[in-house]
């Protein structure tokens, strides 16, 4: 492609109504878009995206971080025609503004004015002209209005500026309109980069993309990142006493059911604390596939280790050791799918109904032992079903958690909303 | 609305290049040139993959040079590396070449930096060309080799002479299919709109020498950019620089197991790290499985690596895997990473992802002798001390089949692969 034709070109209008406030998207021989941009849960609401940067041009400024809120949860997910997972080209091969992008991203309308601002979807038969004709003011009008502050009425864009190592910071008044060219170590990216997000709602799905700026966040790169989404979880760390011996008495049951109807009731949108609902499992014995759960905590005198069990129709995966946590970069980004094995539920010594050596994705028997470690991350596979129905479960939620250190006792909990 | 000027060769920043010796390979500036990044490494035996990011659709751009050494990136300390430039740095980002670092680029063959180009203090530079180093007669030829004037190529003997214009310490590369190419055909089209992933698969260091299991060996990549005789020739900044050790599988094969049966992986004879053809049949003083003791603590006495599967009426398929106990060796799950993101999932690790695997201290690791499930699709690390060394490694299980569902007495087939490494705590993956 003649990069010089382009380049006379420059930048491109791809808003319809030319106003002032539409986004330029400038070639990519000019400002090299960002990539790979997977999202981390923090819990409560709280999410890290993070992307990878090499942007060294003299008029590079920031990003524009895009987001919305999708029409309904669950993932993957489509927005104004976008996959999940697919990047948004502003531009085609010949530098000619793609149509259906303008669409796209006039999806992702902000309004700092309306809580979290993240505006759902349009319908799938919303016209920009519409939108246009509907909207007289200015400054309501713009089709894609990225996340932002504000200083006063004036917006502060673009949405984040490096900080020079490795964070994106929201943009302020005092470095609005900074650039490479005035601080290369501050402002230049050349690896990944990270910005945080507060104020979004547990068990709704959000999806992001972000675009490189020039121009105080008015010019953008002819390509985003990836479209990644995110369907947030509650956390809520707990302390669970670990047995530390093969007495019974000290075994516990953690009531997931009752835990999570008890989040998703609360009236502060938070998980309660536990309390009873992590008990006292009231036995004599070690738990075994056709008791009910949904997890038992005991001790394993074999191994001499405390271990967890799941019940009838639950399951745990043991996803090995994150020396970070939840915030490891490794950590899978979703729980492996669940298939429960109807046989897998019969009991052990039932040699007319025996199963199969695990559940799929790496999910244990009901009724067998797994190692509670240092720096695991499990997922409890946690269906509803009643005592004495039969039927396999196929939706189950996938609670994540995390031992950081089995002597505290500390555990911390990601919570869905919903089943998957 | 504000429109852009044509990036044209002439235009670019090439800084501070010595106009008498501009034959020598100057450094562009990053804006002028995009550096590679995310550079990460595949451990393959007797072979190093590496894969980084581009972003270039500058009009000169030519392709990347891979420059290799035979040392870790601890080793570059004489000649020192940058001050300035901690490890970690140079393991995370880009750097340009300027005086500071001056002896670092001469380790991988550059010509040294006159004294004087003070334009290049920290990540502040914007400029670092470099200026020809008379003292060690060095000057491009060609398409940026790099010769001593009295005639001497650098480059390996009975080579072809466009094979031979690169500076002596670049590397070639290998595609997935085992051709040769050479770095400027990875170049890539002349514009792309996202980051993309670059591939070189290194056999050899640039004399010849065929990379050994063992060594460890620095690697970074630089993007050049040329006019289309290649007389001058400029080069990005660095991408981060990587180290890997080739190394070799002790063991790749299947492992079948019955009921109440027992196999193992005996370390302690791994003379010469001669490759494990089977398992060992572990001993069991009672055919039952209490008298195998598969469900409690590993104490046997050979130290290894055991599978072990339960008999009799409790949960006769499960199996286990176990180190034996002692202070010797360890066993760590890291999760269901059976299969290289890179590629499509597929059942079984002909590629296998490695991680960063826990240090040495072995806090992290199991408790000893302890029994983990497998469940198939998993990947532990594991560490050993032999032989008067502590060796790290991988144990990979692929997707677990059972000869006859549902049948207890049924055998279990189970793809296994173990790999030894000498370090731990770097990110690789491995083949």
């Amino acid at each position: 492609m003649p990069l010089a034709g382009i380049a006379v070109a420059g930048a491109l209008v791809v808003g319809c109504g030319d106003k002032e406030s539409d986004p330029d998207a400038v070639t990519v021989d000019e400002l090299k878009g960002p990539g790979k941009l997977w999202i981390q849960d923090q819990g409560d609401g709280a999410v890290t995206l993070n992307w990878t940067g090499s942007n060294n041009e003299d008029d590079f400024d920031g990003y524009n971080v895009y987001g919305v809120k999708t029409a309904a949860p669950g993932q993957p997910a489509t927005v104004g025609g976008l996959a999940e997972g697919n990047a948004l080209q502003l531009l085609d091969d010949d530098g000619e503004p793609v149509e259906a992008a303008k669409t796209t991203l006039a999806a992702f309308n902000y309004n700092p004015d309306n809580g979290l601002g993240l505006a759902a979807p349009m319908s799938d038969n919303f016209s920009l002209q519409d939108a246009a004709e509907g909207e007289e003011e200015e400054e309501a009008e713009f089709e894609a209005l990225p996340i932002h502050k504000k200083n006063g009425e004036e917006r502060l864009l673009p949405t984040c500026k490096h900080d020079g190592a490795g964070k994106c910071m929201d943009t302020t008044a005092a470095n609005e309109g900074q650039t490479v060219e005035d601080n290369n170590t501050l402002y230049a990216v050349n690896g990944p980069i990270s910005y945080s997000l507060t104020g979004l709602k547990v068990g709704s799905t959000y999806c992001f993309l972000v675009l490189s700026t020039f121009d105080r966040g008015e010019e953008v790169s002819q390509s985003s990142s990836n479209m990644a989404c995110v369907t947030p979880k509650y956390a809520k760390e707990v302390a669970i006493t670990l047995p530390t011996s093969d007495d019974a008495s000290t075994f516990l049951k953690l009531d997931f059911n009752a835990w999570i109807d008890a989040c998703a009731t609360a009236a502060d949108g938070k998980c309660p604390d536990p309390g009873t609902m992590f008990d006292e499992a009231g036995d004599t014995a070690a738990h075994k596939a056709s008791d009910p759960g949904p997890i038992y905590v005991e001790y394993s005198d074999n191994i001499e280790q405390p271990v967890f069990v799941a019940g009838k129709n639950h399951a745990i995966a043991d996803l090995g050791y994150y020396e970070s946590g939840f915030s490891d970069p490794t950590l899978p980004k979703s729980a492996p799918t669940l298939v429960l094995d109807k046989n897998s539920t019969k009991s052990p010594t039932d040699t007319a109904a025996r199963g199969p050596i695990s559940n799929q994705g790496g999910y244990s028997i009901a009724g067998q032992s797994i190692t509670i470690a240092a720096g695991h991350v499990y997922v409890f596979a946690i269906s509803k079903v009643a005592e004495g129905d039969e039927s396999v479960p196929e939706k189950f939620h996938y609670v994540w958690a995390y031992v950081a250190d089995p002597a505290t006792g500390k555990v911390q909990f990601r919570i869905p909303k919903d089943q998957q | 609305m504000k429109r852009f000027l044509a990036l044209s060769f002439a235009a670019l920043a090439v800084a501070a290049c010595d106009e008498a010796s501009s034959k020598d390979p100057a450094t562009a500036t990053r804006d002028a040139l995009n550096p590679p990044s995310g550079l990460v490494t595949v451990t393959w035996d007797k072979k190093v993959e590496l894969r980084w990011q581009a972003m270039n659709a500058e009009e000169d751009f030519k392709g990347f040079r891979v420059f290799a050494v035979a040392k870790p990136l601890s080793g570059l300390t004489a000649p020192a590396y940058p001050a300035g430039y901690s490890l970690e740095k140079l393991r995370s980002g880009s750097v340009p070449r300027c005086d500071q670092n001056s002896a670092l680029f001469e380790a991988f063959g550059f010509p040294a930096i006159e004294t004087g180009d003070k334009e290049c203090e920290g990540d502040e530079a914007t400029d670092s060309g470099p200026a020809a180093d008379d003292a060690k007669e060095l000057a491009l030829n060609g398409k940026g080799m790099l010769v001593e004037e009295e005639g001497t190529d650098t480059a390996a003997e009975g080579e072809k002479e466009d094979e031979e214009a690169l500076p002596p310490q670049v590397v070639k590369c290998q595609n997935e299919a085992g051709t040769v190419v050479s770095t400027e055909q990875l170049s890539l089209p002349a514009a792309v709109p996202a980051l993309t992933e670059q591939v070189c698969i290194v056999t050899a260091l640039a004399d010849g020498t065929a990379l050994a299991n063992g060594t460890t060996y620095t690697f970074f990549v630089a993007a050049i950019m040329a006019d289309d005789t290649f007389e001058k020739v400029e080069v990005s900044w660095t991408s981060n620089f990587v180290e890997d050790t080739p190394s070799t599988k002790i063991f790749e094969g299947t492992v079948e197991l019955d009921a109440g049966e027992v196999l193992y992986l005996p370390l302690e004879d791994i003379a010469g790290k001669t490759p494990f053809t089977d398992f060992t049949e572990g001993t069991c003083s009672d055919a039952a499985p209490e008298g195998c003791k598969i469900y409690t603590l590993n104490t046997r006495s050979e130290q290894g690596i055991y599978f072990g599967r339960l008999g009799g009426g409790w949960y006769p398929q499960r199996t286990f895997i176990s180190a034996t106990a002692g202070d010797k060796l360890a066993l760590l799950l890291r999760g269901p990473q059976t299969h290289d993101p890179r590629d499509p999932p597929k059942a079984i690790a002909t590629t296998v992802p490695g991680d960063q695997a826990a240090d040495g201290a072995k806090a992290s690791y199991d408790k000893a002798g302890t029994l983990q499930p497998v469940y198939g699709n998993q990947v532990f690390d594991f560490t050993v001390d032999i032989q008067g060394a502590t060796h790290y490694g991988k144990v990979v299980v692929g997707l677990v089949e059972l000869a006859t569902p549902d049948t207890d007495t049924s055998s279990v087939k189970y793809p296994i692969t173990v790999l030894l490494q000498t370090a731990p705590n770097t990110r690789h993956y491995f083949k």
